[in-house]
């Protein structure tokens, strides 16, 4: 990958090329944990929670 | 018989892509002044949200938290380097400051100034990385502010190369400045920027 870098300065990403991604990862992580703490964060909170 | 993971694929089904890692993991976390009471002391609302490593669920979070502008007034939101609390306190942050862009609420760039400023910093587009600590937006009444946090105040050198690329990078024209926890420990309000750029 040309915009993805494995020299010995580590992992490096542009940000055009991060922003690809953007589209394709459009769900919570699996192990995110959803709390009433941090709910008024969440644009869906129903949602969130309701997979729980 | 093929392994477990190979047998749950339909026929036709396309593996996952390995996930891309990043170079470090990074932590974001969230505190509200005004859901406070006012026994408690600053800093003891301050809880971590979510932990990453990945670009895919650095979107995964992205993509379901509300933009900054949409935030409550009193409320921070940092991403911050996994392992440094987001508070002078933290051993790494302390001997630390931080540049600042501040904009006047609603009339700004804000939640783009703070995406390509996390872009910037889990994509390891910063020279000096190693000083990066992390980023804060802070959403009050009147104003929104976009901190870059780094950790060592008193190497001028490294302090003004991340601050010329954090302008570079978010192609912001006006000038910044940095102020050193210690001056604002101090002086609060009154601090003085040890460095402009």
């Amino acid at each position: 990958e040309k915009h993805a870098s494995e020299a010995k300065v580590g992992e490096t990403y542009t940000r055009d090329f991060l922003l690809t991604f953007k589209e394709q990862n459009v769900d919570i992580p699996p192990d995110f944990e959803v709390r009433p703490d941090i709910a008024e964060l969440l644009s869906n909170p129903q949602a969130a929670f309701a997979r729980l | 018989m093929a392994n477990t993971e190979e047998a749950e694929l339909e026929e036709g089904e396309i593996p996952r892509a390995p996930k891309h890692r990043l170079e470090r993991a990074w932590t974001f976390w969230y505190d509200n002044y005004t859901a406070k009471s006012k026994q408690k002391t600053w800093g003891s609302s301050l809880r971590p949200v979510y932990t990453f490593s990945t670009v895919e669920d650095f979107w995964g979070i992205y993509n379901n938290v509300i933009q900054p502008s949409q935030l409550a007034h009193g409320a921070d939101f940092h991403c911050f380097k996994a392992g440094i609390e987001p508070k002078w306190e933290d051993p790494i942050c302390a001997r630390g400051g931080k540049w600042s862009i501040t904009s006047p609420r609603g009339k700004s760039m804000t939640d783009t100034l703070w995406l390509y400023t996390v872009l910037a910093m889990i994509g390891e587009q910063f020279t000096e990385s190693d000083e990066i600590c992390g980023v804060v937006v802070s959403i009050r009444t009147r104003l929104e502010k976009l901190a870059l946090w780094t950790k060592t105040a008193s190497n001028e050198g490294a302090q003004m190369s991340i601050g010329k690329q954090w302008k570079d990078l978010l192609d912001y024209h006006e000038k910044i400045g940095f102020i050193a926890h210690e001056d604002a420990k101090r002086d609060d309000k009154a601090a003085k920027n040890k460095y402009n750029a």
